[in-house]
């Protein structure tokens, strides 16, 4: 009690900041001693004046918030297209994720076709005497080599075009996705390129990404695949070695190759309206449980527009049938099976794929990619960060891209990717 | 140059309040606290809206240029710290928790990080300049510190205060900017400082101790100039 009190005492009092039993003692001390009661109110004084002083100097700082401000965003855009590296839409990721599989199982079925064929090397036992694939099961091949081929060292660029079917009579690719792959500096993104971009094609003037391929198509002098890998690699200043169109119904062939799936459908479906692909409607009825589905089936359980529960709606199972499906082609005890089925698969797979891969490129990707996980794959969209949104004399809205922020974007997805 | 405070906008409330002019939710005067509308700026700012980066920039500017000014006492390495803290904030927004601090806070904490920075980067340059000086060489600017490059017009206690606070050592000197000026809590000095809670508290009673003193003298130094210049005049 009769303690003076110390400095740290008389700031944790001023400030309030003494429990209440403390703070009684020290009241306790400072009724009774004058001394302290001085220093008590000095202290509170220079806090007041520091107050005072420091805001009083402050308000004589002279404040040019505009030219921060320019300053900032100069630092700052250099950075800014990695913050807005934007997402992909939900379900533009199906059909990234749908294509690349695609592409995969493709390349995965061709080097089980080409390993069954000519197997020497990992199939120890059995060497082949005929390109005809083993009726019965093989041995297991033994694990994959991890170290990559020096014709793989160099950066790979793929751009996929999906289309869904529906608009595969007009060749509207519905997506556009740049797959680039580095394995040596282990950097994968993949480029959603909106189909609305009003891109350059050489000797065709602008027009939408999603008509590229059409307007090659129509062009004796090109195909194509050639022309929508010339036109984004120069939009995008990106080199792209290779182009693949996917039409979705090779998932459909996909499935049937493999013996169908076994789905687990949490809710029942009634769709009355389920079109036919011919103006009708061809309704579809599918019950709770575990269902097995053939292609065709697992498609439209795909396709159907009804949700029956929050939740449960046609990203949920697309979703849903990707993931069953890489389980079972991915499934190390099935190998054997799908060796011997590898063949049907590959002419299957490659009815509805189109492109300038050679089978053995094909493998190499797969081989590639297999070794990556999703979590190492960057996504990435050409959206308004890098576009701006404009209508054409003919009225079509469209996406006119921005050459600086696209190239700001790449830089920024090559060097995330390491 | 023209030191003025026209430009002062309100510390937290963005300029464009209310005006709704780029799709921001309409002021509510009843509810209205800045808060929900600095977390809206976030947001946006976050997904890339540059209007709204600008909105918080325009409106945390001047608390964040002066406070970098009080500790730096330069104002162009202020400038420099100010932008730096913003760019880093911008770049780590998804990193701003608002429940452990308000936005304001956050960023007064960056730019005395910042500030920091500049300092140990200083001084480094002026260790090696004491070694030029030990290897009897002549180093062509030996101040560590530049001289201040704003006139202050302050007056009385004010102008006393000051030129006190001056002479406090930089780590007291900076931690009574922050409690006085800044207005941060001892937890967030610490983590602006980058030391323990104890030790924030410790340097501001250390400041308190050495203003008292510099204070005391200084009135005595005062009034001995003044007897003695009375004394000498013929």
């Amino acid at each position: 009690m009769n303690k003076h009190l110390n400095d740290r005492q008389l700031l944790s009092y001023l400030e309030d900041d003494l429990s209440p039993e403390r703070r009684e003692r020290a009241e306790a001390h400072l009724r009774a001693c004058p001394a302290c009661r001085a220093r008590l109110e000095r202290l509170a004084q220079t806090a007041a004046d520091l107050t005072t002083t420091l805001h009083a100097v402050g308000e004589q700082v002279l404040l040019t918030p505009a030219r921060s401000w320019e300053a900032v965003t100069r630092h700052w855009k250099r950075q800014r297209p990695r913050l807005l590296i934007p997402p992909f839409h939900p379900l533009l990721r199906q059909v990234a994720t749908l294509a690349v599989l695609v592409l995969i199982v493709a390349g995965l079925a061709g080097l089980i076709h080409t390993l069954a064929i000519t197997g020497p090397t990992l199939t120890k036992a059995t060497p082949m005497p005929s390109p005809t694939p083993p009726a019965s099961p093989s041995p297991v091949p033994g694990p994959l080599p991890r170290s990559y081929p020096d014709r793989l060292a160099a950066p790979l660029s793929l751009l996929i075009l999906g289309t869904d079917g529906e608009s595969a009579t007009s060749d509207e690719t519905d997506a556009l996705i740049l797959f680039h792959l580095d394995a040596k500096a282990e950097c994968a993104f993949l480029l959603s390129i909106p189909r609305n971009l009003y891109v350059e094609v050489p000797s065709h003037g602008q027009a939408r990404a999603g008509s590229v391929y059409r307007l090659g198509e129509q062009d004796e002098a090109t195909s194509g695949l050639a022309l929508a890998q010339e036109t984004i690699s120069a939009t995008l200043g990106l080199p792209v070695q290779h182009a693949a169109l996917v039409r979705f119904e090779s998932f459909v062939a996909l499935i049937d190759a493999i013996g169908g799936v076994d789905v687990e459908v949490p809710h029942p479906i009634e769709d009355p309206t389920f079109p036919d692909g011919h103006g009708g409607s061809d309704p579809l009825s599918i019950p709770a449980g575990t269902q097995h589905f053939d292609g065709a089936l697992a498609l439209r359980y795909a396709r159907t527009r009804v949700v029956p529960a929050p939740g449960f709606d046609r990203a949920f199972r697309q979703q849903q049938l990707i993931l069953v499906a890489h389980d079972r082609v991915t499934r190390f005890d099935l190998l054997p099976d799908l060796i011997a089925q590898a063949p049907t698969i590959w002419s299957a797979i490659a009815g509805g794929l189109e492109t300038d891969l050679s089978l053995s490129d094909v493998i190499d990707l797969a081989f590639l990619a297999t070794g990556l996980t999703a979590d190492d794959i960057t996504t990435a969209t050409l959206d308004e960060c890098c576009t701006v949104q404009h209508t054409t004399p003919a009225g079509e809205r469209v996406l006119l891209p921005q050459p600086d922020e696209i190239e700001a974007l790449i830089e920024n997805l090559l060097e995330e990717g390491r | 140059m023209r030191w003025s405070d026209e430009n002062v906008e309100p510390f937290i409330c963005p300029p464009i309040w209310g005006q709704n002019q780029i799709g921001y939710p309409a002021r509510n005067d009843h509810h209205g606290p800045a808060v929900p509308m600095t977390q809206y700026l976030i947001e946006r700012a976050m997904a890339g809206d540059e209007a709204a980066a600008r909105e918080l920039h325009d409106a945390h500017y001047p608390a964040v240029l002066r406070l970098a000014y009080m500790l730096l006492q330069h104002l162009q390495d202020a400038e420099d710290a100010a932008q730096d803290a913003f760019v880093y904030a911008f770049e780590h927004l998804a990193q701003y928790n608002p429940e452990r601090a308000a936005f304001a806070t956050w960023l007064k904490i960056i730019v005395t990080s910042r500030c920091r920075d500049r300092q140990r980067r200083r001084r480094i340059k002026w260790l090696s300049l004491q070694e030029l000086v030990e290897a009897g060489l002549e180093p062509e600017d030996e101040t560590p510190n530049h001289q201040p490059d704003v006139v202050l017009e302050l007056v009385g206690v004010q102008q006393v205060v000051w030129e006190a606070l001056r002479q406090v050592p930089r780590k007291s000197r900076q931690a009574l900017i922050l409690r006085y000026f800044g207005d941060l809590s001892y937890p967030e000095m610490a983590q602006a400082l980058g030391c323990p809670v104890s030790t924030a508290k410790s340097r501001v009673i250390y400041g308190h101790q050495v203003l008292a003193r510099l204070l005391e003298r200084d009135a005595r130094i005062e009034l001995d100039y003044h007897s003695h210049h009375v004394g000498d005049v013929p």
